[in-house]
């Protein structure tokens, strides 16, 4: 039996199109910037050390970011998709803020508590930690506001999985942390990774906060900034070029390890397909 | 899937003997999920006890428990290959080995004889090397019960095992947990709506409905000696209805809609329920008929009355026919039978019974004028069980 494709609908033609003038919105301007960014002067920005060092330090910042979020979110997410408590709404809701925050305020309220006069700031002075213009406070203002990447996104991955696997492991003899290494976390790993991903370059996009708590040393969004402040846009674009196609990369690569699937659909508990 | 939240079950009382082959019979929704899954430890009771072996399980958890279980939707490990899976109660340390198109962790106790000899056990031997991903149904629940017997459990749970797989599929696995019951001296709790399931597989049975027991027995008892209507009407009596009965000599006379009289050898009397099988009844074509000559037990006791078929359903095999006394009674034929009686709507029959097929139980229903059953009309989808489609 053969069958022929429907001619598509007005609606279908007039969706289309929507989305077009979105995709063009988003490509517009970023191929302007690749585009017209002469290779030669990107070529010397990169051979700048302040800017390979720059470079260096947001990627180093970001990931260190992500692991302490990694320890303390994964296992949060995981009690988020599997049990139910009085004010799980109100954490669900906590983890979410700054998302809604204006990062300058969240790099402000970090401020307030990091800073040299701030609780946590005098604290940890002891122990040798300052917050303020140091690496550890461009660590704080990332993890801050890129956190809920990697908390939302490995609790939706773990709420995809049946919890009757976990069940079945415990029968098998696993105790509930090995039926949680063995069956749930192996089977969600796509999405935690996705997260972790996510996580990892939203900090390294992150300006607002960071800016605001440790504007030395300079990460590169940063150092974008304060170029287009002082010499203009001419000398902001080759930084800004390289910013981007490092973030372009990572998300290359990102949907090229996850497979072809969405991200956030990666379900290997939901079906009894083979994962590829 | 059971959830919990606002479903309760119970008090249950119930007794599953070491060694025997134990069905809970009742339909969606009863609870049976639930009720394994109390056993199996992964779920707590509200109150009340469960005792594994005579010892309280409270605080035995669920894997110390040494129960198997296997769900009705198979839960495979995805990350896992068949072997894999079987080796998973073996121990934790994992490899990785090419399966199918990719490499695929696996337990490295996937080596283990006891993982070979679990897969040979359900007729899985070939399927070691496969990822779970393209099995068929009836091979994915094989895997599922190599992999829960690979423990060697006390007890087997068995939620709806078959309730997926198509009927020659679900015939060979009726097989192979016959042999695994013969074979080993696991005691197992299987859940079911299925009724020829029960009858093929059980030593007792239980039948459970409202979150509530209604009958515990043999398959054979439960089937033909319904407790309440409840229990009649799930082991696919199509003539329930509520009647007036009392003693005549050693038998039961019970009035079903004033006009209809059938004997019982069931010894009760007052309001009753009365339950009549559909394949006990012997219809057959009035000029045909000669005499009570017929009757099964050919007592003078037994049932010989007259009235007139109003639906024949042709299941394949076998067929329903509708015959009214005035109250309808369903009587469940061979195709050949109805053939060679040339029964259509309209003709004028007699339908014979023995006493003993009239069963007589205690009327708790709702009133109802006219004495039929709320579901005595036309011929509905589920009169297809219990003997099935061709």
């Amino acid at each position: 039996m053969s069958t022929r494709r429907r001619r598509p609908t007005a609606i279908v033609v007039l969706f289309s199109f929507l989305g077009a003038v979105l995709l063009a919105f988003v490509l517009v301007p970023v191929m302007a910037l690749i585009l017209g960014t002469s290779p030669g002067s990107v070529a010397e920005a990169f051979d700048e050390g302040v800017v390979r060092w720059s470079l260096w330090l947001t990627l180093y910042a970001a990931l260190i970011a992500t692991a302490i979020a990694f320890v303390l979110g994964v296992p949060l997410a995981y009690l988020l998709a599997r049990r139910d408590f009085r004010g799980k709404a109100l954490i669900e809701g906590l983890i979410d803020v700054p998302i809604v925050f204006p990062h300058t305020a969240a790099g402000v309220a970090l401020l307030t508590v990091y800073g040299q006069d701030g609780i946590l700031g005098r604290l940890l002075a002891p122990l040798g930690l300052t917050f303020t213009d140091s690496v550890p406070g461009i660590v704080v203002a990332m993890m801050f506001v890129s956190l809920p990447f990697l908390v939302d996104t490995a609790r939706e991955a773990f709420a995809l999985v049946d919890p009757r696997y976990e069940q079945v492991a415990r029968t098998l003899g696993a105790s509930p942390g090995v039926a949680f290494l063995r069956t749930t976390l192996p089977m969600a790993r796509r999405g935690v990774l996705a997260g972790v991903v996510m996580m990892w370059a939203r900090g390294i996009s992150e300006f607002g906060a960071v800016v605001i708590l440790a504007y030395n040393p300079k990460i590169v969004p940063v150092l974008v900034y304060e170029r287009f402040e002082g010499f203009g846009l001419d000398a902001a674009k080759p930084v800004a070029v390289i910013i981007v196609l490092v973030a372009l990369v990572v998300f290359v690569a990102l949907r090229a390890f996850l497979g072809p699937r969405r991200v956030r659909s990666a379900r290997p508990g939901a079906g009894r397909r083979a994962e590829p | 899937m059971a959830q919990a939240g606002p479903f309760r079950i119970g008090p249950l009382d119930l007794e599953v003997r070491e060694g025997e082959y134990f069905v809970v019979l009742g339909p969606s929704g009863s609870g049976k999920t639930v009720l394994l899954e109390t056993i199996a430890g992964v779920r707590s009771p509200a109150g009340g006890r469960l005792l594994l072996d005579g010892r309280d399980a409270a605080e035995l958890s669920p894997e110390q428990r040494r129960v198997g279980f296997v769900y009705q939707d198979s839960l495979l490990f995805p990350n896992l290959d068949v072997a894999g899976n079987i080796a998973f109660g073996l121990g934790p340390v994992t490899t990785r080995a090419w399966v199918g198109a990719g490499l695929r962790r696996r337990p490295r106790a996937a080596g283990d004889p006891r993982v070979a000899a679990a897969a040979d056990l359900v007729g899985a031997g070939e399927l070691l090397q496969r990822a779970v991903g393209g099995l068929s149904g009836g091979e994915q629940q094989r895997v599922a019960l190599a992999r829960a017997m690979v423990t060697e459990p006390r007890l087997l749970l068995l939620d709806e095992p078959l309730a997926n797989l198509d009927q020659p599929t679900r015939e060979g696995l009726q097989s192979v947990l016959r042999q695994i019951h013969r074979r080993f001296p696991t005691t197992v709790v299987h859940v079911t709506h299925d009724l020829p399931e029960a009858t093929v597989l059980a030593d007792r049975c239980a039948v459970l409905g409202d979150g509530r027991l209604h009958q515990v027995g043999a398959p054979g008892d439960v089937f033909g000696r319904p407790a309440d209507e409840f229990v009649a009407r799930l082991t696919g009596g199509r003539n329930v209805f509520r009647g007036l009965a009392r003693r005549a000599g050693d038998h039961t006379i019970v009035e079903i809609d004033g006009p209809t009289r059938l004997v019982s050898t069931t010894a009760m009397t007052g309001r009753v329920g009365v339950s009549v099988r559909p394949e006990e009844l012997q219809v057959s074509a009035a000029e045909v008929s000669r005499g009570g000559d017929r009757c099964p037990t050919g007592r003078a006791a037994d049932n010989r009355l007259e009235g007139v078929v109003t639906e024949v359903l042709d299941l394949g095999a076998t067929a329903l026919v509708r015959v009214a006394l005035p109250v309808t009674l369903t009587a469940l034929m061979t195709r050949r039978q109805v053939a060679l009686q040339s029964l259509s709507p309209g003709l004028t029959v007699h339908v014979e019974l023995a006493a003993s097929a009239v069963h007589l139980f205690e009327w708790q229903g709702r009133e109802q004028p006219g004495g039929a059953a709320p579901d005595a009309g036309g011929i509905g989808a589920d009169d297809r069980s219990p003997f099935g489609g061709p």
